[in-house]
């Protein structure tokens, strides 16, 4: 189904609020001037966050790479309390899917975008030179944001957000 | 705050009020005037930066240019403000929100989980204790008393409990229940025949225990408690009828059942209790049965 994106961005704002917020935590934690910030607009792209250039590549892989970890861990917290109710017992409570809209609204807005991966793209080939790990692992990372913002066209982040915040806690509660 | 002259009118200016533009140092006015003659869009008029003042406060450092970020005069203050930027403060109620409503959610849903972990706790003792098992199914359920198939597991824990303890009315009332809610991989089918036998049993109604037992049979033909049972019912009508014809059929079915599973520990029990019967024609129960050979029972040694 082809859905507007401004569409998805309004119905999953929750989302979009968080991945800016993460990298903007980021950028603060390790001393990054934030110059410019939207938590949420009614356009492309729905959020932003403008900040100065980055020096150092761990700096960059955390701004690019962090709001994938916020967003994932929150929507898994979110989704928790939802699960056993929903999936273990089977009962529709709409508490239950509330914290599912939320928990999966984040999920779903953890990838980064193109623009974050050129970013560590960028970063990453200065830092390969000094065989850095994370610089390394920035390669395959920075292909799979490429292949998953085109897969976007086919649900892919909302699978994510689905997948984390309802399959990862069935490995748990069988 | 850098002052610069207007190439055009020769103004003395401050700098961040004037364009650069073809090499040419313009005022606003003088900018408006050239575009009206060189067809130049006024939106290209782009203000100069002065090194001295800073971006963001406008703050006026004199003669001495101040430190850039991201290409941009910025007073030591902005620096700060900007390097370690607050979050607004609907985010930080909103986080502070999220963060209670998801913990208020988790303790309102805390039964759920608590009931989960009853039941699985249920399900790990039910073949070490059917009492304990069915005791957790039922607070499981105590706490999620909406959930259908917690119904149904605490009715089938319950009626593997009384079965366990030879309550078979009430076993069959509580498999009764979740007869037709559970997947047949429980077996509830052979309990409810299992409880059935038994309050026929109890009941000394030997024809029904027979017609129960045949459907055990019919219903499980590789299970070697099945042809006991009809064993079993067999002695039962033999001691009540004294008829030989049943003697007979107790026999073959069990020489099936010890064919099928002879070296079963509680088939061996089982088997004495229906030889005791039908050496003796009397009919008691398994308590009373274990009440009087409490090392077993043997023919020859009556």
């Amino acid at each position: 189904m082809i859905i507007p994106g401004f569409l998805v961005s309004i119905a999953t704002f929750p989302g979009v609020i968080v991945h800016e917020f993460a990298h903007m935590f980021f950028c603060k934690r390790r001393g990054i001037a934030v110059l410019d910030i939207c938590f949420f607009r009614i356009g492309n792209p729905a959020g932003y966050v403008v900040h100065e250039e980055i020096s150092d590549f761990n700096t960059a892989f955390l701004v690019s790479v962090g709001p994938f970890l916020i967003n994932s861990l929150l929507c898994i917290f979110i989704c928790f309390p939802a699960f056993i109710p929903l999936k273990v017992f089977g009962l529709k409570q709409p508490l239950s899917y509330v914290l599912l809209w939320l928990g999966v609204s984040i999920g779903m807005n953890a990838f980064p975008s193109t623009q974050d991966a050129r970013g560590l793209f960028h970063h990453a080939k200065k830092a390969v030179s000094s065989l850095s790990p994370l610089a390394i692992l920035s390669f395959p990372i920075v292909v799979a944001i490429y292949i998953v913002n085109i897969l976007f066209f086919f649900w892919i982040d909302y699978l994510y957000g689905i997948g984390i915040g309802l399959w990862l806690p069935s490995l748990i509660f069988r | 705050m850098l002052k610069v002259k207007c190439t055009e009118c020769g103004r003395a200016l401050p700098m961040k009020d004037t364009s650069k533009t073809d090499g040419r140092i313009l005022c606003v006015g003088c900018y408006e005037k050239l575009t009206s003659t060189q067809g130049i869009a006024i939106s290209e008029f782009i203000y100069q930066v002065d090194p001295t003042v800073c971006a963001r406060c406008g703050l006026d450092n004199g003669s001495s240019p101040l430190p850039t970020l991201a290409s941009q005069p910025m007073c030591q203050q902005c620096t700060d403000y900007l390097r370690n930027r607050p979050f607004p403060s609907w985010i930080k109620l909103s986080f502070a929100g999220l963060i209670i409503f998801v913990a208020l959610a988790a303790a309102w849903n805390m039964r759920f989980f608590l009931a989960w972990r009853d039941s699985k706790a249920a399900g790990a003792l039910i073949r070490q204790d059917a009492g304990q098992a069915a005791e957790r199914m039922r607070s499981a359920l105590k706490r999620v008393p909406e959930s259908r198939d917690l119904q149904a597991f605490s009715a089938f824990f319950d009626g593997v409990h009384y079965l366990h303890q030879n309550r078979p009315e009430e076993a069959l009332t509580s498999l009764e229940k979740c007869r037709h809610s559970l997947p047949s991989t429980f077996g509830v089918d052979t309990l409810i025949l299992d409880a059935k036998a038994g309050v026929t049993f109890n009941a000394k109604d030997y024809d029904g225990f027979v017609v129960t037992a045949k459907q055990m049979v019919s219903k499980n033909p590789d299970f070697h408690y099945s042809h006991a049972m009809l064993a079993s019912a067999y002695a039962c009508k033999y001691a009540a009828t004294n008829d030989m014809a049943f003697c007979e059929h107790a026999m073959a079915a069990l020489d099936r059942a010890r064919a099928i599973g002879g070296s079963d520990p509680s088939f061996k029990e089982y088997e004495q209790r229906i030889l005791h019967r039908l050496s003796t024609q009397e009919i008691i129960t398994a308590e009373e049965f274990h009440r009087r050979f409490p090392n077993g029972w043997q023919k020859e040694k009556e």
